[in-house]
């Protein structure tokens, strides 16, 4: 049956012809559930240098904020004592001179 | 046909592929994903060839394939090593492909280059082959695609598939009827 052998014939030509691209493996790769842990390290790696460098920010901040805080302080506890020491100059001269009044 | 070189020290390059084969499959299985992409680039184009048989259009060609391969992903613990890589990986995509074909989830695209519909009453005009193959039920045609087209016998099929011997030359006699058939009612 000639009808029958054509029929053979095409479908053994019969092919789509479409080869696979360069990126093909990497498609299929992608679509691969991710190994256990994989998940956890992917955000250890994204998240620790974020956390490390808040932390340093932090760090710096503090020691920052402590210095000025240190010189507040140390400051205020100056002028502390020179309002003491004014004070009890004046007190003295109060005295003094009310004692001169008297 | 497959070549194979003696190297000097007495094995094969044949035994060396099959070798490094072995070594990304053993790595596969741990969870390698590089070399399951290595694995994946030795075979993507006969997986691309096979699925081309059956498919006509690109996505379709590209999901099988993609399908295959992460089918294989998923199962490579069953693979026993009995047989080449090439022949599981060959039933996993053929299986996909009458999986497929059967749900009929997409209408098959003539190709362009396929000749124009025989006229009933002319029976030298050329065949249109896809019109002949859209008649056929999906297992008729998954069946006289491997025969003719890849041009395997009924033994080599069912070895390939895991189908009986039996079943395959049940499927291959009726889909060579039914053809038959139709082309009886096209002439």
């Amino acid at each position: 049956m000639n009808r029958l052998d054509d029929v053979r014939r095409s479908l053994r030509d019969r092919h789509a012809g479409i080869e696979p691209d360069a990126l093909f493996a990497d498609r299929v790769v992608a679509r691969l559930p991710r190994p256990e842990g994989w998940t956890i390290a992917w955000a250890a790696r994204r998240i620790l240098p974020v956390s490390v460098a808040l932390a340093m920010v932090l760090m710096v901040a503090a020691l920052a904020t402590s210095r000025s805080t240190n010189r507040t302080i140390a400051s205020s506890s100056t002028s502390a004592i020179d309002r003491a020491q004014t004070g009890s100059d004046s007190l003295e001269w109060l005295l003094e001179g009310g004692e001169e009044r008297r | 046909m497959e070549l194979v070189f003696p190297t000097a020290i007495g094995m094969t390059l044949t035994d060396d592929r099959a070798g490094v084969e072995a070594e990304l499959i053993a790595r596969s299985l741990g969870g390698d994903q590089v070399a399951f992409a290595s694995l994946v680039r030795r075979h993507q184009s006969r997986v691309f060839l096979l699925a081309g048989r059956f498919f006509r259009r690109r996505e379709d060609v590209e999901d099988v394939a993609q399908e295959t391969f992460f089918t294989a992903w998923r199962r490579l613990a069953t693979y026993e090593a009995r047989a080449p890589f090439e022949h599981w990986i060959t039933r996993v995509c053929l299986r996909l492909c009458y999986a497929r074909l059967a749900a009929g989830r997409r209408r098959e695209e003539p190709l362009a280059s396929t000749s124009l519909a025989a006229p009933h009453h002319d029976p030298t005009a050329p065949i249109d082959v896809e019109r002949l193959l859209a008649r056929l039920t999906p297992s008729d045609r998954f069946v006289l695609l491997l025969l003719d087209g890849e041009g395997w016998s009924v033994k080599e099929i069912a070895e390939r598939i895991g189908w009986t011997v039996t079943n395959v030359k049940v499927r291959a006699f009726r889909a060579r009827r039914r053809l038959r058939q139709v082309l009886e009612e096209e002439s």
